[in-house]
């Protein structure tokens, strides 16, 4: 369990990536969850460094599509081409056969695309030309998002987003921060590509396994549950947490509860990632959305309510 | 000046023998004395002006709440009890009284530390239920006014007393007392939840033979001041704190012997101690941190320590349900050494 203080040590500590140590751990917690995260943030705030020093440090394959709204199906799953020499349909394996994939702007592809990423996600296998590939463990999708951006982007289905396990809400770094960066601007690049692995691939899976067995009390179900559910009847709320998004938390929190070295799930876990976890799930009335809520407020209102195991 | 004292102390020690024949209904603080004051609810309104005028705003009684310095319930109504004109009930302090106190601090015999240690010990007695709510606001009252003649703040924890007692005594039906009339001054602050019952403490008034109270309280604050003078409430209020730790140790006693029960008290204790409450939402990580921030146990960071440990024993006890037997026994010790912290 010691590679998540490396991966900190390395990452935060040797100031590579500045200020995102949650990020780091929420991206971490998804992978030991062998879920998907959908990172959002505007542009040049180190989604993609974060990703791939991740990658990097856990010695895992690592790729990056740029998604564009001509992008076809194929050109993320692969395709077969004639080779001539052999006289046989060769295939040529798209980028989603890795281990971390990188979707920069993934409301940029077309929903046929969209559509295609998204079910590899959820099955862990392409199927090209009507033959199946699994995809090699572990395997998570970053997709990254812009906030701002309106005009030329495909947005998400409810539906589609629901798959990713948690969303992460990256922003600015603070001013002392930012100057600490633009001190070292000219070599995190060269930081980052000469990251070494802290763990094997082996170990790492290993580590996913152990996570899947972190023992939650039924008391943490139950609060979970509630959460959930209150998400539900929330009067902000027009369609809240699915029972997906209940196992999404408890995913989460159980992975969030080994990488703080614990063999069990306790209420801080469930809180810290009921929001990462939620907030795309989440969908507001219109109203209060005119009024400035968000659903970072309605799932905080929802923890200041719901109370905690006890005794 | 002992002579003075000595005096002073014989006749304190007289009144109180002759006094509980005189009374006609047991009081409601066992050891208080057994008579009535001068001070009724409007200097109650008194105390809380002379503490701080902003006590009484909407903002800072919101603060408290958010502090968890007051209840939400607490502070519900104490927002209702805004609604009457504090203006109305000014300047019904009784001036001899103060006359007396002022003539006290300005002869220098008392220092700032002194009447902090007089503080803390009133806070605790009320803390551990010893003190009823009327007798605090009563005893704060004289205290708050010593501390504005002395120039100083008044300790807030003295403001935080007299929001809680004035909650409870908001609260609590007032304690029987025979067949005296009922103030109508009482109808003034128009308390939500206050019933007109029989008279307490502060609605006896002191125009039938009560000077023989207002002579007591005199007496007995001159006698506590003489004996701060002479160093000698230092061991008072040593053994006085003893005692209340004991009997907050007898009140927060673990109901079982295990780590749960274990916590739970602790969480009591630690409670009564910061002021901070342990809401329902929070996780027991979170009230821990929220106590470590509190300003009332700043300086008593073993308490924390203590506190902090039996939390990580019950959270393993509780989600793990792994079976560890010197779980039990450690987490009595940090539990006795929490106590011990309180002094």
């Amino acid at each position: 369990m010691s590679f998540i203080k490396d991966i900190r040590r390395v990452l935060i500590e040797g100031n590579v990536l500045i200020e995102k140590e949650w990020e780091i751990n929420m991206i971490v917690a998804c992978l030991l969850a062998r879920g998907h995260a959908l990172i959002e943030g505007v542009p040049g705030v180190a989604k993609t460094y974060t990703a791939k020093s991740i990658a990097r440090l856990l010695d895992l394959g690592f790729r990056r599509i740029q998604m564009t709204p001509d992008l076809l199906p194929s050109d993320i799953v692969g395709y077969y081409v004639f080779d001539q020499k052999t006289g046989e349909f060769r295939l040529k394996k798209g980028p989603i056969f890795t281990n971390i994939l990188l979707v920069d702007e993934i409301n940029r592809a077309s929903p046929r695309t969209q559509s295609a990423l998204l079910e590899a996600m959820q099955e862990r296998q392409v199927t090209i030309e009507g033959q199946t590939f699994g995809l090699e463990e572990p395997f998570m999708v970053l997709a990254t998002q812009n906030p701002i951006e309106m005009e030329g982007v495909f947005p998400l289905p409810e539906a589609q987003v629901d798959r990713f396990l948690a969303k992460i809400v990256t922003g600015y770094v603070s001013h002392r921060g930012f100057v600490e960066m633009l001190k070292r601007a000219h070599e995190i690049e060269a930081a980052i590509e000469s990251l070494k692995p802290v763990i094997p691939r082996s170990l790492l899976l290993e580590e996913i396994e152990k996570a899947s067995k972190v023992r939650v009390d039924d008391s943490v179900l139950d609060y979970i549950a509630s959460i959930v559910e209150e998400s539900r009847k929330h009067p902000a709320v027009r369609l809240g947490g699915s029972p997906r998004a209940g196992i999404a938390v408890l995913k989460l929190a159980r992975a969030w509860a080994y990488l703080d070295g614990r063999g069990y799930v306790i209420p801080d876990d469930v809180k810290a990632v009921a929001a990462p976890a939620l907030i795309h799930r989440i969908i507001l009335k219109p109203e209060y959305e005119l009024q400035g809520v968000t659903p970072e407020r309605v799932v905080n209102d929802i923890l200041t309510k719901v109370p905690v195991p006890k005794p | 000046m002992k002579a003075i004292a000595a005096v002073v102390a014989v006749l304190v020690a007289v009144l109180a023998l002759t006094l509980p024949a005189l009374a006609d209904a047991p009081r409601h603080t066992p050891n208080f004395p057994v008579n009535s004051t001068s001070v009724d609810l409007t200097s109650l309104a008194e105390v809380l002006k002379l503490v701080n005028t902003s006590t009484l705003s909407v903002e800072t009684v919101s603060q408290l709440v958010e502090e968890g310095a007051i209840s939400r319930e607490e502070g519900a109504r104490l927002l209702k009890a805004l609604n009457t004109t504090l203006d109305e009930l000014e300047g019904r302090v009784d001036p001899s009284i103060l006359s007396n106190i002022e003539r006290l601090l300005n002869s220098s015999e008392v220092n700032p530390e002194e009447l902090r240690d007089i503080v803390q010990t009133l806070v605790s007695l009320q803390e551990s239920g010893l003190l009823d709510p009327h007798d605090f606001i009563a005893l704060a009252n004289i205290l708050a006014n010593a501390f504005k003649r002395l120039n100083l703040d008044v300790p807030i924890e003295l403001s935080y007393g007299i929001l809680r007692s004035l909650s409870k005594a908001i609260e609590t039906p007032i304690p029987t007392r025979g067949e005296e009339s009922v103030s109508t001054e009482l109808s003034i602050w128009r308390f939500p939840n206050m019933r007109v019952g029989l008279p307490s403490i502060q609605q006896v008034s002191l125009q039938e033979g009560s000077t023989w109270i207002a002579v007591l309280l005199l007496l007995s604050l001159t006698t506590a001041l003489v004996l701060i003078y002479w160093r000698s409430l230092y061991n008072y209020a040593s053994k006085l704190s003893a005692k209340v730790g004991d009997l907050v140790r007898r009140e927060v006693v673990p109901e079982g012997n295990d780590v749960l029960s274990i916590y739970w008290a602790s969480v009591r204790l630690v409670e009564k101690v910061s002021k901070v409450k342990k809401l329902d939402y929070l996780t027991h990580r979170e009230y821990l941190n929220s106590v470590a921030r509190s300003s009332q146990l700043s300086r008593t960071s073993k308490l924390i320590e203590c506190f902090g440990e039996i939390t990580k024993l019950y959270e393993v006890s509780r989600f793990s349900h792994e079976f560890d037997p010197s779980a039990v026994a450690r987490a009595r010790q940090k539990f006795s050494e929490l106590v011990r912290a309180l002094g």
